[in-house]
């Protein structure tokens, strides 16, 4: 009887379960009434503008996770966010070519080189 | 007479209490191990000095090993048998410390020795000298020797005795199944304690869940003693001396002080009961209240425990899942895991939580912190975990000692349970404390 070996951790062991993941869903799910309201307001231009950011970001810190061999990191929604933001605060009419070098550069620049989320 | 009582402290935690499993279920007599494992140092201070030899017989309450110094209490047989082996025996954290193997006998009676009792009219100093003989220490899990907390410094003196029946561990329910069913015991170590801090008044301190006992306790209270019964609002870590005084009087224990500068003085409840138990027979600490809980354990309850009992006896007694993945010695939050099951009941074990593999659902990523502030608004102490944690990580311990008022943290676990990012804080806490510490006593011996 009980021949498998103990876990231990450290104290305490148990957690509120409200991790990093569920805040930023939260925060995604705040946005869109937002995000909704401004593709109403300023039209099809605001839509393509945000999912050019929402892409950019995602994709990059996609990539940027397989080519430094870590594991996926897109599930913790905070590269939506970026993304989401991103594209809130620009022009309806701002090129895409420029938002998209934004959405990279946001990942590339602010989170993967000096970290945080 | 009974009235909830708005008071609290200020932060804190509503951890799930898991409290119904075992809070109905009265205390039972748990079986005689065959072997007792009894580690010398089982409360704060230094071990207990073995006064048996091997091979030597012992009937149980027995003294088996006299205080060393102030700072230590003295430790009895919990059982009538041979002392077998005077060696080094498992403790919690993995290594291994000086203590006694004793094998029970298989058909004694187990009737208790009595030692010289202590009365109620002795002197304060034979009522401390008596409670050192009892050995007994806090029950509550921090096992500090309870004759050194009760002597009042030269100078100060002691107004309210606080009897602290809060409990806030999830899972436990020892403390309230001690009030529920020792009240008389609670009342006369009362009146020990009232001789010895010559305090003006007693309040006992029970949070909102716990109103049987609260109600029972208040309907009890002998005349003569200016007790009180005080509800408060449920929430982690009220069970902290120092958040109970705040809570119960509404005063702050100053940073890096201690209860008597309010002049208060906090003591468990079931630590009363056990004082009054065994004073006015003379008999010293030989088993103590167990709660065994958790979803991995079959015949959850409230036992009467062996002191010395080898955990893997009392798994194996109360039907543990095979599967068990994690031990908590003490309640989930500032309880400690076994590393290993030969390990033994301590006079500090409130509580053994077995969690199968199924119920750890830990997720073991550490995310960067996100600034949520949610460990802030935890901390009983209004400390500020976040920073706390990031000079942690680039080790600049003096600054979080300094600056940061490190020391004053009792590791209740609050900041750790909300963290979003499962960042350890208590643990980087704990090891900031055992360096800063060492690096103190290092510029003493200089």
């Amino acid at each position: 009887m009980f021949s498998k070996t103990l876990r231990i951790s450290s104290s305490p062991h148990i957690n509120k379960g409200v991790s990093v993941d569920v805040i930023m869903r939260n925060v995604v799910y705040a946005l869109l009434p937002v995000t909704a309201f401004a593709v109403y307001a300023f039209g099809i231009n605001a839509l393509l503008v945000i999912l050019t950011a929402l892409i950019a970001c995602v994709m990059t810190e996609h990539l940027l996770n397989k080519f430094s061999n870590r594991s996926s990191t897109i599930s913790d929604w905070s590269a939506v966010i970026t993304g989401l933001l991103l594209g809130l605060t620009l022009p309806p009419i701002f090129p895409l070519w420029m938002t998209f070098i934004g959405g990279v550069l946001a990942i590339a620049l602010g989170k993967f080189v000096f970290g945080g989320l | 007479m009974l009235k909830f009582s708005s008071n609290t402290f200020k932060h804190g935690v509503h951890p799930p209490e898991h409290k119904e499993d075992t809070n109905k279920l009265p205390v039972r007599q748990f079986p005689f191990p065959p072997l007792i494992v009894l580690p010398m140092l089982q409360h704060i201070g230094k071990p207990a000095q073995v006064i048996v030899r091997e091979g030597q017989e012992v009937a149980r309450g027995q003294l088996l090993a006299k205080a060393d110094g102030n700072l230590s209490v003295p430790m009895h047989a919990p059982v009538s048998g041979i002392v077998r082996k005077i060696a080094n025996v498992p403790v919690i954290g993995g290594q291994k410390a000086s203590g006694i193997y004793l094998e029970t006998f298989p058909f004694s009676g187990q009737e208790v020795v009595e030692g010289a009792p202590v009365p109620l009219s002795a002197s304060p100093e034979a009522i401390l000298q008596g409670i050192q003989d009892a050995g007994i220490v806090g029950l509550g899990g921090a096992a500090f020797p309870t004759h050194v907390k009760l002597k009042i410094p030269e100078g100060k003196f002691c107004e309210h005795l606080i009897i602290n029946g809060i409990e806030c561990e999830p899972y436990l329910t020892t403390d309230h199944r001690v009030m529920l069913e020792q009240a008389d015991d609670i009342f006369t170590g009362i009146r020990y304690l009232l001789r010895v801090t010559d305090a003006k008044q007693v309040i006992i301190g029970i949070e909102a869940n716990k109103k049987d006992a609260a109600d029972h306790l208040a309907d009890r209270i002998p005349d003569d003693l200016p007790v009180k019964v005080k509800v408060v609002p449920v929430k982690y870590p009220q069970g902290a001396e120092k958040m109970l005084i705040t809570a119960l009087l509404g005063k702050e224990v100053p940073s890096g002080g201690f209860p008597i500068d309010v002049h208060a003085v906090a003591v468990n409840v079931a630590t009363t009961a056990e004082i009054g138990r065994l004073l006015p027979h003379g008999r010293g600490i030989q088993e103590r209240v167990v709660t065994i809980t958790g979803p991995g354990i079959k015949k959850k309850g409230n036992y009467l425990i062996p002191i010395g009992t080898p955990l893997r006896f009392v798994l194996e007694q109360v039907g543990a899942a095979e599967n068990l993945s994690e031990v908590y010695m003490g309640g989930p939050m500032m309880g400690v895991s076994a590393s290993d099951l030969d390990i033994s009941i301590v006079k500090g074990t409130s509580g053994i939580v077995v969690f199968g593999d199924e119920n750890v659902k830990r997720n073991d990523k550490i995310y960067p912190c996100i600034k949520c502030g949610a460990c802030v608004d935890a901390c009983p102490i209004s400390l500020n975990p976040s920073r706390l944690g990031i000079l942690a990580k680039s080790e600049a311990y003096d600054t979080m000692a300094d600056e940061y008022h490190l020391m004053d943290c009792f590791e209740c676990g609050s900041c750790s349970y909300v963290c979003p990012s499962n960042i350890p804080l208590v643990q980087y806490f704990r090891v900031a404390k055992g360096i800063v510490r060492k690096r103190k006593s290092a510029v003493a011996h200089v």
